[in-house]
C-alpha cells in the first residue's frame, strides 16, 4: 500500500468517525501494547512473547472507563465563595447533542497462558468480572422535567422521552487457543467463553412519545416500551399470581442468597472471540479481531416492563370533574395525582418470571502496524462496538517504543466519543518476572478531569517468564 | 406469567465468603479512581453541601378536566335518587315523600272490646251430700249467654280470633274436694276443637287462675255478639262438701288484641293529626331567586289492606314557608278530589287496594301554582277518615292489615327559573402560592341545558372570609342552549358555547395564602332572564373542558 493511499484511507476514516456518535469504550492502547500479555483479550491471535504468564489475581488486569455527554465543568460552576452551582441547562444542552452515558469495567480475577507443543500453540485461561452499562437519557426527558411540557423545546412537538437502560454484569470463564500458520506469518486464535450473568437490564424498545397540543393542552402519548431485567426486583409471585411476602434476592439484598447462587446465579450464556494477525513483510503487519460474540439467557428473578398497547396513541384530555375537585383538596398532591392519571394512560405492564436473552456488545478491531526497527513502531487501529443495533466507531494512531522485553512506551492519538483531543499513553515495565503496565486512551482527560467527559485506564501486574518465540 | 423465583421451600443461605467480590471489585476500583481524581483535584469541587439551591421554573400546560355532565349523572351521583324520578322519556321530577304515616289506620284502633264476665254458683244440697257419701256426684251443666261490649254499638262480630287474651277464673269455694269444674265456650273453637278448660281440684277459700285464650276463634254469626258458655263439674266421693257448701267461680274474659275479624264495624270517623313533608328544593342550594314550576303536583296514595270500605277527606293541604312563616291552605280548591273513596279488598285478595289521587293545576284551578309559589319548606296534610261510609258491609281484617297514605310532592323540572342560586364549598389548600408564578386557566363549556349560568369561584380562609375570586368583578357567563318555544326544550345538538381564559399572576397568587376553601357560586336563569318556560331533561348535557398553563417557580434544595 502506497503511503499516499494510507493517508487517504486515514482521512476518510476520520471523516466517517466525525459523522457518527461514538460513546462506547474501546481500550485502544491495549491493542498495540506488545509486551502486555492481556493484549490477547483484544485479539486472541496476539500470542504473547512470553513462554508463560500469570496475572496476579484481581490485580492482573483492571480496565475501567466512562463516557458522559458532559464534563464536570459543564455541569458545575464554582463560585468565588466556593459555592457550587449545578448548570442544569448546560447539561441539558449537552444532552441535546449526545444523550449516551456509558460505564465499563473489566477485572481479571485470574488469567494465565502458556505455550504448548514447543511453542507452536498457545493456551490461555481466564476468569473475568465484567460490567457494561449504557444509559440513554434523551434531552427531551430532561427538558420535560426541567422546563415543562410547554417549554419551546417541546410545546407542539412530538418528542420521545423514554430513557434506555442497558446494563449487564457478568462473569466470564474463558479458554483461548492460538497458533501459527504460514511459516509464522499468520497467527490465529479463538477464545471460547462460558458466561454467567449476574444482573441485567435490557431495553429493546424505548419509545414514549409525547405531544402537547398548543391549543387544547391535551397530551398525546404513544408508548412502545420493553425493558427486561434480571436480578433487580425483590418481588416474588406465587403460582396463583398473588404477591408473596417473601423477598427474593435483588440488588438491595444481593448477598442474601445461597453461596452456589452467588457463584453461578443461573443465568447462562456462551461467547466467542476470534482473531487473526498477518505479517505482510518484516515491516508491515495487519490484524483483525471480533470479540464478545455471545449472549446470556436470563431466567432468574426476571421482570419485564412492556407496553400493553404498543404504538397506540392515547390522549390525556383531563380527568372527570369529580376527580378534579377531589384533587383540589391538596395542592401538594394535586401534581402527583395528575401525573398518576397521565402515567396510568401509558399502561405499562409488569411481567415477572419471563426468560429473555441479551446479546453482548460486539467489538471489532482492524489494525495495522509499521515496524521501523526493533525499537520503533507505528500503529493504526480502527475499532468499533456494535451495541443495541448501533455502531460506535473509534480510531487510534499510535507510536510504540520498545526496549527489549523490559520497557514498552506508547503515545497515541485517539478519536472516540466525539472527542478529538484524546492523547493516550501506555507504559509497561518488567523487573525480573514482575511486569507492571498502565495505560489510558485519554491522558489529558485524566489530568484535567473537570474538562473531560470521558476517562479510561487499564493497569495490572503480571508474572511473566520469557521464552524463545516460536513461529510455526 | 409469574413464577416462583426460588423454589418453594428453598432455604436462603447467607454468604460469609465474598463470592460476589469480583463484581464489587469493579465498582470499588471505579470508586477508588474517582476518589483519587478527587484528591488530585480540588476537594472544594466536590463539596456538595455547598451546592446552591436551584430554581425550578418550568412551564406546564395540561388539560385538567374533560367531562360530559348530564343531569341524570349529577342527580344520581349526588345520592338524590330517592328524591328524583326520571321517566323513560328523561323527564325529571323532584319528589318528596311522607311515607306510610301521613295517616294510618290500624285494625285494633277500629274495634276495642271491653272485658266481659259471668258467675257460676252452686250450693250443695242434702241429697247431693248423701250421694257423695257413697259415690261421686256429677254436677249438671249451667249455660251462660254473655254479650261482648264494643266501643261502637253498631259493631257486629261474626267471627273473631283472639291474638292475645285470657279468661281469669276467680274461685271462692267453701270446701275442698278432688273433683273438677269444666267450662266450655259453646261457640268457640281452638285448633278446630270445641274450646273448654277444666279446673281441679276444688280448694277451699279464694283462688285465681288465668286461662290463655290466644288462638281461640269465636263464631258469633248466629249469636248477635253473644258468647255462650257452659259450666259443669263432678265432686268426688267424700265427706265434704256437705249440704250448704258453695261452689263459686267468676269468669272474666279479656280480649287484648284480635288476630282476625269478620263482621261489621259500623260507621266510624277518625281525624288524623296534621302530617307534613319537608320540601328541600327551595332551601339550601337554591336560596335566592324565583322558581315557577309549570306542573307541580301533590299526590296522596292510599294503600288499604283492611277489609273495610273507607272514605278519606283531605281537610287541609298547607304550604308552609319557614322564612316568612306564611301558609297557604288549598284544601278548598281540591274539589271532588278532596274526598277519596277507597273500596275494601276482597276477602280472598292477597294484595291491598291502592288508590292514588293527584292534585295538579288542572284539577285545583291552578291552586298548585299558588301553592308552590310559596316556595314551601313544608307541605302539610290533614285528613279525615270514615269507615263504612255506605253503611252495612262485610268488614274483615287481620292484625297485620292496615290502611295508610303516602303523601308525595312531585315537581317536574319544567318551568321558569330566575336567579336560582347554587352554592357549594370544597376544600382547597394552596400552601405555597408563591410557587405559582403565572397561571392561565381556560374553560371551554358547551352548555346543552336551557339555563344560563353566571359563575364565580371564591377563595376563602377557614372562616369563609373571601381572599380572592377567580374572575374578580366579572363572572363566568355560560350561555344557555337555545330553546324551542314550541317544546320548551333546547334545539337538538345545539349548545351554548363559552370559552373563558383567566389569568392569575404572582401578585394575585399572594392573595391565596391561607386559602382553605373554594366556594363555587352559580346563579341560574332560564331563557329570557328567567321568564320563559324550559324543560330540563335527564340527558341534557354540560360539556366541560378545563385546561391550565402554569409557570412554576420553586426552590430546590440540593445540599439537603
Amino acid at each position: 500500500m502506497k503511503r499516499r493511499n494510507v493517508y487517504i484511507a486515514l482521512l476518510v476514516s476520520l471523516l466517517c468517525i466525525v459523522q457518527v456518535r461514538s460513546f462506547a469504550q474501546h481500550y485502544l492502547n491495549l491493542y498495540n501494547m506488545e509486551l502486555v500479555p492481556q493484549r490477547i483479550f483484544q485479539n486472541p491471535a496476539f500470542i504473547p512473547d512470553h513462554k508463560f504468564y500469570i496475572g496476579i489475581p484481581v490485580l492482573s488486569g483492571i480496565q475501567s472507563s466512562y463516557a458522559l455527554p458532559f464534563s464536570y465543568n459543564d455541569a458545575i460552576t464554582r463560585g468565588s465563595d466556593d459555592s457550587l452551582t449545578f448548570n442544569i441547562s448546560d447539561v441539558l444542552g449537552k444532552l441535546e447533542k449526545n444523550d449516551q452515558l456509558t460505564f465499563f469495567s473489566d477485572v481479571d480475577i485470574l488469567s494465565f497462558g502458556t505455550r504448548i507443543d514447543s511453542g507452536r500453540f498457545y493456551l490461555g485461561f481466564s476468569i473475568r468480572e465484567r460490567i457494561s452499562q449504557q444509559y440513554r437519557i434523551p434531552a427531551n426527558l430532561g427538558n420535560f422535567l426541567w422546563y415543562g411540557n410547554a417549554a419551546p423545546q417541546l410545546f407542539g412537538k412530538e418528542v420521545n422521552i423514554a430513557p434506555t437502560v442497558n446494563v449487564t454484569a457478568w462473569d466470564e470463564y474463558a479458554a483461548s487457543f492460538s497458533g501459527y500458520a504460514m511459516k509464522g506469518k499468520l497467527t490465529w486464535g479463538a477464545r471460547l467463553k462460558y458466561l454467567s450473568g449476574r444482573v441485567n437490564s435490557t431495553t429493546t424498545k424505548a419509545d414514549l412519545k409525547v405531544y402537547t397540543d398548543t391549543g387544547t393542552y391535551q397530551m398525546y402519548l404513544k408508548s412502545d416500551i420493553a425493558i427486561s431485567t434480571s436480578g433487580l426486583s425483590n418481588r416474588e409471585f406465587a403460582a396463583d399470581d398473588r404477591e408473596s411476602s417473601r423477598i427474593v434476592p435483588g440488588l438491595s439484598n444481593y448477598f442474601d442468597q445461597r453461596v452456589s447462587s452467588l457463584i453461578f446465579p443461573g443465568n447462562n450464556g456462551v461467547g466467542i472471540d476470534v482473531g487473526l494477525s498477518y505479517q505482510v513483510n518484516p515491516h508491515i503487519g495487519i490484524s483483525a479481531s471480533v470479540l464478545d460474540i455471545g449472549f446470556i439467557t436470563w431466567s432468574k428473578n426476571t421482570m419485564t416492563l412492556v407496553s400493553r398497547n404498543p404504538g397506540t396513541e392515547v390522549v390525556f384530555n383531563g380527568v372527570s370533574l369529580n376527580s378534579f375537585i377531589d384533587m383540589l383538596e391538596s395542592y401538594d398532591s394535586f401534581g402527583r395525582k395528575l401525573k398518576d392519571s397521565i402515567v396510568n394512560l401509558a399502561k405499562i405492564d409488569t411481567v415477572f418470571g419471563e426468560k429473555y436473552t441479551s446479546w453482548l456488545p460486539v467489538r471489532y478491531n482492524l489494525g495495522g502496524s509499521y515496524l521501523i526497527n526493533e525499537h520503533h513502531r507505528f500503529n493504526i487501529l480502527f475499532n468499533g462496538i456494535s451495541w443495541n443495533r448501533k455502531f460506535y466507531p473509534a480510531l487510534s494512531v499510535s507510536y510504540n517504543y520498545q526496549l527489549g522485553g523490559i520497557l514498552g512506551l506508547m503515545v497515541s492519538y485517539n478519536i472516540f466519543n466525539r472527542q478529538y483531543t484524546n492523547i493516550g499513553a501506555g507504559l509497561s515495565v518488567k523487573a525480573g518476572p514482575i511486569q507492571l503496565f498502565v495505560m489510558s486512551d485519554n491522558i489529558p482527560g485524566m489530568i484535567s478531569y473537570k474538562g473531560s467527559n470521558n476517562y479510561s485506564i487499564q493497569f495490572g501486574l503480571n508474572i511473566v517468564i520469557k521464552g524463545k518465540k516460536a513461529g510455526g | 406469567m409469574k413464577y416462583y423465583n426460588n423454589k418453594p421451600g428453598e432455604k436462603q443461605g447467607y454468604s460469609i465468603i465474598p463470592v460476589g467480590f469480583p463484581k464489587f471489585t469493579s465498582s470499588f476500583v471505579m470508586l477508588v479512581l474517582i476518589i483519587v481524581l478527587m484528591l488530585f483535584g480540588c476537594k472544594k469541587d466536590f463539596q456538595f453541601d455547598k451546592v446552591k439551591s436551584l430554581t425550578w421554573n418550568p412551564d406546564f400546560a395540561l388539560a385538567l378536566v374533560h367531562d360530559t355532565i348530564t343531569l341524570r349523572k349529577v342527580l344520581t351521583q349526588n345520592g338524590a335518587g330517592d328524591n328524583l324520578h326520571i321517566d323513560e322519556s328523561g323527564n325529571i321530577s323532584i319528589l318528596y315523600y311522607y311515607n306510610a304515616d301521613a295517616f294510618k289506620l290500624k285494625p285494633n284502633d277500629l274495634i276495642k272490646l271491653s272485658p266481659f264476665s259471668f258467675n257460676y254458683l252452686h250450693q250443695v244440697t242434702p241429697a247431693e251430700q248423701n250421694v257423695l257419701s257413697v259415690s261421686d256426684l256429677p254436677i249438671p251443666p249451667v249455660t251462660f249467654t254473655i254479650g261482648i261490649p264494643a266501643n261502637n254499638p253498631e259493631i257486629r262480630i261474626d267471627r273473631l280470633q283472639v291474638k292475645q287474651g285470657t279468661i281469669r277464673v276467680s274461685t271462692n269455694h267453701t270446701f275442698s274436694n278432688d273433683g273438677s269444674l269444666t267450662c266450655t265456650i259453646l261457640n268457640a273453637t281452638k285448633n278446630g276443637l270445641p274450646f273448654s278448660f277444666t279446673l281441679s281440684p276444688f280448694v277451699a277459700g279464694q283462688a285465681q287462675q288465668d286461662i290463655d285464650i290466644a288462638g281461640v276463634s269465636f263464631n258469633l254469626s248466629s249469636a248477635g255478639n253473644k258468647v255462650q258458655a257452659s259450666v259443669e263439674g263432678v265432686l268426688k266421693k267424700s265427706s265434704r262438701p256437705i249440704a250448704g257448701d258453695l261452689i263459686s267461680a267468676d269468669f272474666q274474659v279479656t280480649i287484648g288484641s284480635i288476630a282476625w275479624f269478620e263482621g261489621y264495624l259500623g260507621q266510624q270517623t277518625f281525624t288524623q293529626q296534621l302530617d307534613s313533608v319537608r320540601v328541600r328544593v327551595f332551601n339550601n342550594a337554591y336560596v335566592l331567586g324565583e322558581v315557577h314550576f309549570m306542573d307541580p303536583q301533590d299526590s296522596i296514595t292510599i294503600v288499604n289492606s283492611i277489609g273495610i270500605p273507607t272514605e278519606v277527606t283531605i281537610e287541609k293541604l298547607i304550604a308552609i314557608n319557614n322564612a316568612s312563616s306564611a301558609t297557604l291552605d288549598i284544601a278548598s280548591y281540591l274539589g271532588s278530589g278532596a274526598v277519596i273513596q277507597i273500596p275494601s279488598p276482597l276477602i280472598t285478595a292477597t294484595l291491598p287496594v291502592i288508590k292514588t289521587v293527584v292534585y295538579n293545576n288542572a284539577n285545583t284551578g291552578n291552586a298548585m301554582n299558588d301553592f308552590f309559589n310559596m316556595k314551601p319548606d313544608w307541605v302539610a296534610v290533614q285528613a279525615k277518615t270514615r269507615i263504612n261510609p255506605g253503611g252495612n258491609a262485610l268488614n274483615f281484617f287481620s292484625d297485620t292489615d292496615s290502611c295508610y297514605a303516602d303523601l308525595r310532592v312531585k315537581l317536574p323540572l319544567w318551568g321558569h327559573f330566575d336567579h336560582l342560586t347554587f352554592q357549594d364549598t370544597f376544600d382547597l389548600v394552596i400552601e405555597k402560592p408563591e410557587e405559582l408564578e403565572h397561571l392561565e386557566f381556560r374553560t371551554k363549556i358547551a352548555n346543552g341545558l336551557p339555563l344560563t349560568a353566571r359563575m364565580q369561584v371564591y377563595f376563602t380562609d377557614a372562616n369563609y372570609n373571601v381572599k380572592d375570586s377567580l374572575t374578580g368583578v366579572d363572572q363566568i357567563f355560560i350561555r344557555e342552549a337555545p330553546v324551542d318555544p314550541a317544546t320548551d326544550l333546547p334545539y337538538p345538538g345545539v349548545f351554548g358555547i363559552k370559552d373563558t381564559s383567566i389569568i392569575l399572576n404572582m401578585n394575585r397568587m399572594q392573595n391565596l395564602t391561607n386559602v382553605k376553601k373554594m366556594l363555587v357560586k352559580a346563579v341560574l336563569n332560564s331563557v329570557n332572564e328567567g321568564t320563559a318556560n324550559v324543560k330540563l331533561k335527564a340527558d341534557q348535557t354540560l360539556k366541560l373542558n378545563f385546561s391550565a398553563r402554569a409557570k412554576l417557580r420553586k426552590t430546590v434544595e440540593i445540599s439537603n
